[in-house]
């Protein structure tokens, strides 16, 4: 074997080696500053050099036992096919295709699961409502007392009224007040989200709970004759806010659907063609979460006209029904 | 097999993406240590923004502390929820700290990574995480509801959560199957001097070494490997440890020249020769994984 012959390996990596390393410079601009920091040429090139790095490492695969070589070259074209095939969203346009498309049209497809937390939601406030009708003492098993403040069954009609129409929010700043309630239930419904993961059972406490603390107040109102002020008070941000939780809720069935249910598909594929549409809505839910804040922390203190509640609470049903129902429709996101 | 792993220089924790080019690109799934060191940094990023926020916040508008108290608790929340899947939407699966640890989320199937897959990945981080620690540490308060013998259950239940990835060897943890994505190491490799490259004494009138056919067919490909770490170790190796390296070689191949050359000098020119020798035939078909393999 005499010293002038040369590894075919060596040469093969000699002819290339200039194009990885562009490419790899290419690539490294782009991890640290984004695509938009190369110019139109280079953009060009990327893919070009991309391509060429893939076969020059399914040839060094063929060839070369040279260990380096290769890691380097398994390195760089992983590196580059993450920047070549990244996903084209940009912040903006991303944002304004989830609430016109994505979210609604999530929401759509887990019809039968939200249908399911509804019912769940109600059958809750349902016995919540009868059970504390019947007896008073229930209402602290469903509703927690710090919770009630100072609301319970042994309120006066007057004290109850005055919490209903009172213009100082108990914490005194409105802000304040909203941020807490927004913080709160967001929390409730990420929790109830989360929950579908244990296979959706927790998910049915969650929303069964709220229905029944929903319902214990309810019943104490009916007691003394205040029905239709607690509705006026509840329903304008109590239309978002359920939904949101119910919605959030449903995403959790939805989750846990996919880990009971995977139809045809295998258990790992369906769970992650369930978890991105439940994931989307827990998302659009979290922006329905900070309007109810908004709603409850300043309107409900704000306004004390019960027909302007009744109204607001009509005017976001109506909206919701319209969003959920029809925007976004008739396109494949 | 043990060769066919090492050669496409992946392991136990590799895994292949089909890239639509029609070549298996491979990844290797990052180790829990390094997604707990990235996951702190983000800690330490999010506290340190809301610190700021809040400095920002409290001088601004004359509120006093409960205000700034409240809108803190929001941002820690938004913070918190929209931190991680922010970055990961918008840089390519990475957040600063996975930045830092060289680690990004990918999409199992190598497509492009969405953001509702990002945001249902992070999302499940309460149940995952939060929530089996607040069950864990502050069980007396959460659950002085309930009877007694419920809480080593729940610890359990927790410690499960808790612990999740390590039932899957691609370390997914309950966020990433609800959205279909896994945690990948992405080093950056550079391209090391190539060993076989002439050396540049070669034009001197220095010894040559050949080596008969027989001489060469001793080695696989796992031996001229590991002889390519060895020539490759940072720092070099001491001289005692390359002259042991070259008695048993030549012991191996019954090589009883006598030779000037350096125990380096001489691995160098073995491991050209080896490999030119293995490449070739390796070019007719024939590949001798290691010296056990009758090829």
């Amino acid at each position: 074997m005499s010293r002038d012959f040369q590894l075919r390996s060596y040469e093969f990596r000699r002819e290339r080696a200039s194009s990885w390393r562009e490419l790899e410079s290419l690539v490294s601009r782009c991890e640290k500053s984004g695509p938009r920091s190369l110019s139109a040429r280079e953009l060009a090139r990327l893919p070009m050099l991309y391509r060429a790095a893939l076969s020059s490492l399914s040839v060094a695969r063929g060839i070369s036992l040279d260990r380096a070589l290769q890691s380097y070259l398994e390195s760089l074209t992983a590196r580059a096919y993450f920047v070549v095939y990244r996903p084209k969203e940009r912040a903006m346009k991303a944002f304004v295709e989830f609430f016109w498309y994505t979210f609604p049209q999530a929401v759509r497809h887990y019809k039968r699961p939200l249908q399911l937390a509804m019912a769940i939601f109600v059958a809750g406030a349902l016995t919540g409502y009868l059970m504390t009708l019947h007896d008073d003492a229930n209402f602290y098993t469903f509703v927690n007392a710090r919770l009630a403040g100072d609301r319970g069954p042994s309120s006066s009609v007057e004290s109850l009224k005055e919490t209903l129409y009172s213009e100082e929010s108990r914490d005194g700043n409105l802000a304040t007040f909203a941020a807490y309630l927004f913080n709160n239930n967001a929390t409730i419904g990420l929790l109830a989200f989360a929950l579908g993961g244990l296979a959706g059972i927790p998910v049915f406490l969650l929303l069964f709970n709220n229905g029944l603390m929903l319902g214990a107040f309810a019943a104490i109102h009916a007691e003394k004759g205040l029905s239709v002020d607690l509705w006026g008070w509840l329903l304008p941000h109590g239309v978002t806010e359920i939904l949101a939780i119910v919605l959030c809720g449903a995403g959790g069935l939805g989750i846990a659907r996919g880990i009971l249910f995977p139809k045809d598909l295998g258990r790992v594929d369906a769970l992650k063609v369930e978890g991105r549409s439940a994931g989307a809505i827990a998302l659009g839910s979290i922006a329905l979460f900070v309007l109810a804040g908004l709603l409850e922390g300043f309107f409900r203190q704000m306004v004390q006209d019960i027909y302007v509640r009744y109204a607001v609470a009509m005017a976001t049903a109506f909206l919701w029904a319209w969003y959920f129902g029809r925007c976004g429709k008739g396109r494949v996101a | 097999m043990r060769m066919d792993l090492k050669q496409h220089g992946a392991s136990e924790r590799g895994q292949s993406l089909m890239a639509p080019e029609g070549v298996a690109i491979q990844v290797e799934v990052a180790t829990l240590g390094r997604r707990g060191m990235a996951f702190v940094i983000d800690l330490t990023c999010i506290t340190g923004l809301c610190l700021l926020l809040l400095m920002f916040l409290i001088p601004l508008i004359d509120i006093g502390v409960d205000v700034g108290g409240a809108f803190g608790l929001v941002a820690w929340f938004l913070l918190l929820n929209f931190y991680f899947p922010l970055f990961e939407g918008l840089k390519g699966g990475r957040t600063p700290g996975k930045m830092l640890t060289k680690i990004r989320v990918i999409d199992c199937s190598g497509a492009a990574l969405t953001l509702k897959a990002v945001f249902a990945r992070n999302f499940m981080r309460d149940l995952e995480l939060w929530l089996p620690l607040k069950v864990i540490f502050f069980n007396s308060i959460l659950m002085s509801d309930l009877p007694g013998w419920s809480v080593p259950f729940a610890i359990l239940w927790a410690l499960v959560l808790l612990f999740f990835p390590l039932f899957s060897s691609q370390r997914f943890r309950l966020g990433d199957l609800v959205a279909g994505t896994m945690v990948v190491d992405c080093p950056r490799v550079s391209l090391l001097k190539d060993l076989a490259a002439p050396l540049a004494s070669d034009n001197k009138e220095e010894e040559s070494l050949t080596f008969t056919k027989e001489q060469m067919s001793v080695y696989g490909v796992y031996e001229l490997q590991v002889l390519e770490e060895i020539l490759r170790q940072k720092p070099p190796p001491k001289k005692e440890v390359l002259d042991g390296v070259v008695a048993k070689i030549k012991g191996k191949i019954a090589f009883d020249r006598k030779t000037d050359l350096s125990p380096r000098a001489f691995l160098a020119e073995f491991y050209r020769a080896q490999r030119a020798h293995l490449e070739s035939e390796m070019a007719l078909g024939k590949k001798k994984l290691d010296k056990f393999d009758e090829h």
